[in-house]
């Protein structure tokens, strides 16, 4: 009997531990203001680039619209709105990001605008295949409010082997990175891709306004 | 009767390999890589090849009864406004609108401008 308390103690560290270390977190808990607001046009502003690949900007802007419009928004055209933004002297992501977003997000029709920033794009390359590990935070802001409605920070690791069978096709692979040949617009496609699995489903998706209780791998959040 | 499903089964694995359509079900050919390269390196040729690629994906959607994506008309308008072709930029911009009329505002403004 003397073995009880101790059973108990056991199973209380246990539990406490469980807890501690299951995150439950639903997009519902974390992103409520997306349901507040229920933002449907998205104006994508051009990325703010901090790492040491000078292509990154590029690799975002041709690949954000696909997956922000299968989570159910309306992504407002970004080659139109890129030439709005140049115009008027925005070029770049860094001039825009201390501007509230209530000043220029209006004459687009824009119901919030998304902020990329990439802090990291780092290739790394073995005998056969090889990774790149991309570092990036993004942050939905209402363009009503200028509050954040949604943002996720990461680092993602993507593989760029192409293929497990190694071999011969990992080594030309290897040898593409090298020489700066490798095709990383699927890199970034999986990058865009795994940050959004977070975002609360826009109008335009079924699970739209369904989808509070679903769970989510938390990254950082990152501060404004 | 067991051929019957056999070969309806054939047929819904193969149309369904024919071509990717997303869980939103929208399809987007190889929209990605052509608009990359477009930016990568501007040239006759990569902007040939991703007028074709959105010109492909109307007919694809349209085809399936799908949704065309965000911004596909919009960009083709963008193609004819250069090449001078007003009527036929107008029409695009108006098709844009008309799918997403949460465009509209930009739309109207591409259009007077």
């Amino acid at each position: 009997m003397r073995l009880m308390p101790l059973l108990l103690l056991g199973s209380l560290v246990l539990l406490t531990t469980g807890c501690v270390t299951t995150n439950t977190s639903t997009k519902g808990q974390v992103y409520p203001e997306m349901y507040n607001e229920k933002p449907i046009a998205i104006l994508v502003v051009p990325a703010i680039n901090h790492s040491t690949a000078a292509d990154a900007p590029i690799l975002y802007e041709s690949t954000i619209n696909e997956p922000l419009s299968n989570a159910g928004f309306y992504v407002l055209p970004i080659e139109i709105t890129n030439r709005f933004l140049r115009n008027e002297g925005f070029s770049e992501g860094e001039t825009l990001k201390d501007i509230p977003p209530q000043k220029f997000a209006e004459p687009f029709g824009a119901d919030a605008v998304l902020y990329v920033t990439i802090d990291k794009w780092d290739t790394n390359y073995y005998v056969i295949g090889g990774n790149v590990v991309v570092g990036a935070s993004f942050l939905l802001k209402s363009s009503k409010t200028g509050a954040t409605l949604w943002s996720y920070q990461d680092e993602i690791p993507v593989d760029t082997s192409g293929d497990d069978s190694g071999g011969l096709l990992g080594l030309i692979i290897s040898t593409a990175i090298q020489t700066g040949l490798q095709d990383y617009v699927p890199v970034a496609r999986n990058v865009n891709l795994m940050t959004l699995r977070s975002i609360p489903f826009g109008k335009y998706h079924n699970m739209h306004d369904k989808d509070q209780s679903q769970a989510i791998k938390l990254g950082k959040i990152p501060e404004n | 009767m067991r051929a019957v499903f056999l070969a309806i089964f054939v047929l819904v694995f193969f149309s369904s390999c024919a071509t990717k359509v997303s869980d939103s079900n929208l399809y987007w050919g190889k929209y990605s890589n052509t608009l990359y390269k477009v930016k990568k390196e501007p040239s006759k040729a990569t902007n040939a090849a991703h007028e074709e690629e959105l010109q492909s994906i109307v007919k694809n959607s349209i085809d399936m009864s799908l949704r065309v994506p965000p911004g596909i008309y919009a960009e083709l308008g963008l193609y004819a406004m250069e090449r001078g072709d007003q009527n036929a930029a107008q029409n695009y911009f108006r098709l844009e609108q008309e799918t997403y009329p949460e465009g509209t505002i930009l739309m109207q403004q591409t259009l007077s401008n």
